[in-house]
């Protein structure tokens, strides 16, 4: 099953028709077609799939595009495209799904090259979401593998578990009651990770700042590090971390030294001469906490 | 038997399990015989195509040094031996061929109208033979630099000006502190994303033009 | 199973090199590299035809493989997981190309109809038997569609069989046959027609030679 909408192949006469009535206020108005937006093409595809699917996404026209679950074993896919530069092709091979968005051609009307995708996905599915524009990433209640790369745009998570690779150049990651295992990586992209129960947490910018606001959980390794950003954590009493802060030429804010104790295995951990550094433990030390940043502030704070 | 059938029972069975019905078709049929024998010259002479090829060695160097680099291999690695820096600028090299571009990337030094400046890093410092890596290789980013006006070609530009800053900031440190272990983490670092943006900015221009 | 599995090259087994590859164990990541990279590679190899793009194709599989095997249940073999990676990082990087050639409109077509052999009418019926060598099914098989590529190269290739590329590939074994038929019929088409052009090529060049002109003068 496949659709395909890219200009290459021969216009049926209705579909003709369709755009010169939807483009017809325009002309009729006298405005210059190539300066008033063009009409919007809707297209909507569904895919029955038997088990967990995996759904792939390229996207190289900018827009949103918004994942979200469902009981259902079908995959949905609506795509609602500004105008016919961006091509939409869509394929399946048994339980695996292929979007790709492309832009045939330059074109000078504003906000040409937009299209916004809506996907509807059973709820244990994976994904791999490729984004080369400025659109912004959205998932919801999806469980699964998922690896998502943009590069300008933003990703939003939010009930979403797994394993999760989030890589972006320019874009910030907004993380809320994410699980599983997470990996983000950016030049100058933040990240927020909002009541979490992360198991595994890597995250690391250049320039962007790191907030990590939940739970540790018992045995979980947590890593956050940025170069120039401002890097905190937020605890609270019921957590168990030992913690390990280094930073080569920023400061350490400690403002709950009231509950940080020495490393409580007894580890003696030993500093550098080269930065400065705070270890301890919060309680018993069941997780593992490493804050760096090169010239960034590190933060660490308990919540009331 | 008709034709379809046998086609659809060789499609279901292969080759070898042609049972009795089917060997009497084809004595019957010129153009089924034609099928069967052509199928197995083919599937024969694919079966002789070597299984396995010797993969070229950066392969592994460049890999591992990515798995360091993410510290999902766990190991202390000499940051400072040529080995090591070899092994990066393998990785370099062939992270940036993925956009099909037979040259590295880089920013040269001498971009016109191009802030900030570069710190040279002298040649003792065990990243001058990666940064003469990055500035040896192409790019059209000179190019790229005066005519990209897309929002995303922007956001690249101001990405890779962070990454630049950052660079000279930790070359610096590097230079005072030759022991410094984490500020060698972080130009490590540096280095590769600088290489991912310029990848990411050719690609980009390439969709583009 | 199929033939050409990677030899064990060392004392250490997969199961062992895994557990301490999800450790961070750097000898045991090299060890799974080794048992498994000249597959990947040759499958990369197959799929691209150009050595710079199997080589990144082939880093890009292992380094996800790498990064989520803390993920690797043992639901499947090591390997199907590895081959399933490094297909879909194969197909990902086709299908960013936009030249003609490599459609994916016949990767999957289960409700294809074609039935019967091809009967090229008109032109000279050539077998392949005794025909077909390594250059020219090496050729023939870069023509292929990257879904027919994919399964006729892992099955007539690498030697995967159907319930193996099923796991692979992320499909049934029903369509894993369909797709292996569908690859085979198309290469079969495409080395007819290089034999034909082979052939017509040789045809022209005699007539082209002095002797044969001098000699179909004489018999005119």
């Amino acid at each position: 099953m496949r659709s395909k909408l890219n200009s290459g192949i021969t216009i049926p006469a209705a579909w003709l028709s369709f755009c010169l009535l939807a483009a017809s206020p325009v002309l009729l108005a006298g405005q210059s077609v190539d300066q008033a937006p063009a009409p919007s093409l809707r297209v909507e595809r569904h895919f029955t799939v038997s088990h967990r699917p995996v759904v792939t996404i390229q996207n190289a026209a900018s827009g949103r595009v918004e994942v979200k679950s469902w009981k259902n074993a079908e995959v949905v896919i609506k795509a609602n495209r500004v105008s016919d530069r961006v091509g939409v092709e869509m394929e399946q091979a048994d339980s695996r799904i292929a979007l790709t968005a492309s832009l045939a051609e330059k074109s000078s009307r504003p906000g040409d090259g937009e299209s916004n995708f809506e996907i509807t996905v059973p709820e244990e599915t994976d994904l791999e979401i490729h984004t080369t524009n400025m659109g912004t990433i959205y998932i919801e209640q999806v469980y699964g593998d998922m690896t998502l790369e943009s590069r300008a745009g933003d990703v939003h998570l939010k009930e979403v578990s797994g394993y999760i690779i989030v890589k972006t150049l320019g874009g910030s990651l907004l993380c809320t009651q994410c699980a599983g295992k997470l990996n983000f990586t950016s030049v100058s992209g933040g990240a927020q990770f909002l009541q979490p129960q992360l198991s595994s947490l890597s995250a690391s910018s250049t320039s962007g700042n790191l907030l990590y606001d939940g739970d540790f959980l018992r045995t979980g390794i947590y890593t956050l590090k940025s170069g120039m950003g401002l890097v905190e954590v937020r605890f609270s009493d019921s957590d168990s971390f030992d913690l390990r802060a280094i930073t080569t030429t920023g400061t350490v804010d400690n403002q709950a030294a009231a509950f940080l104790k020495p490393d409580s295995h007894g580890l003696k951990h030993l500093s550098s001469k080269f930065a400065h550094s705070l270890t301890g433990s919060v309680n018993a030390g069941l997780a593992q906490v490493n804050l760096s940043t090169f010239s960034g502030t590190i933060r660490i704070r308990k919540r009331d | 038997m008709k034709c379809t059938e046998l086609e659809r029972f060789v499609e279901q069975e292969g080759l070898d399990l042609l049972g009795n019905a089917q060997q009497e078709h084809l004595a019957e049929c010129a153009a089924c015989q034609a099928l069967v024998a052509d199928f197995a010259a083919l599937t024969s002479a694919a079966r002789a195509l070597p299984a396995e090829v010797d993969p070229p060695p950066q392969i592994w160097l460049a890999l591992r040094a990515q798995l360091e680099a993410e510290k999902i291999i766990r190991t202390s690695s000499d940051l400072a031996s040529s080995s090591w820096s070899d092994s990066l600028a393998g990785f370099f090299r062939l992270h940036a061929l993925q956009f099909g571009f037979a040259a590295a990337v880089l920013v040269a030094a001498a971009l016109v109208g191009w802030p900030p400046e570069q710190h040279p890093v002298p040649a003792a410092t065990p990243y001058a033979e990666t940064a003469a890596v990055l500035t040896r290789e192409v790019a059209h980013v000179q190019t790229l630099a005066k005519t990209a006006a897309s929002p995303v070609s922007q956001s690249l530009r101001a990405n890779l000006q962070v990454v630049d800053n950052f660079i000279a900031t930790c070359e610096r440190r590097v230079q005072q502190e030759p022991q410094d272990e984490v500020a060698h983490e972080y130009l490590t670092g540096a280095y590769q994303q600088k290489a991912e943006i310029l990848a990411a900015m050719m690609d980009t221009q390439a969709g583009e033009n | 199973m199929a033939r050409n599995r990677p030899a064990e090259t060392k004392p250490l087994t997969e199961a062992d090199a895994i557990r301490l590859a999800q450790k961070g164990d750097a000898a045991a990541f090299e060890h799974l590299y080794g048992l498994h990279s000249r597959r990947v590679y040759a499958l990369c190899l197959r799929m691209v035809a150009n050595p710079a793009d199997a080589e990144d194709l082939a880093q890009e599989a292992f380094l996800q493989l790498f990064r989520k095997i803390a993920t690797f249940r043992g639901e499947s073999a090591f390997s199907t997981w590895l081959h399933r990676m490094t297909v879909n990082v194969v197909l990902m990087r086709l299908r960013k190309k936009t030249l003609p050639a490599v459609s994916l409109e016949e990767t999957m077509d289960p409700d294809d109809e074609n039935s019967g052999p091809k009967r090229d009418v008109g032109a000279p019926d050539l077998r392949l038997s005794g025909a077909v060598d390594r250059v020219n099914i090496e050729r023939c098989i870069e023509q292929l569609p990257p879904g027919y590529k994919t399964v006729f190269v892992l099955h007539d290739v690498q030697g995967y069989e159907h319930n193996e590329i099923a796991g692979i590939m992320g499909c049934s074994v029903g369509n894993s046959k369909s797709q292996l038929h569908k690859a085979r019929t198309r290469l079969r088409e495409h080395l007819q027609e290089e034999l034909r052009s082979q052939a017509r090529q040789a045809r022209q060049d005699l007539q082209d030679q002095p002797a044969a002109k001098a000699v179909t003068k004489s018999n005119e």
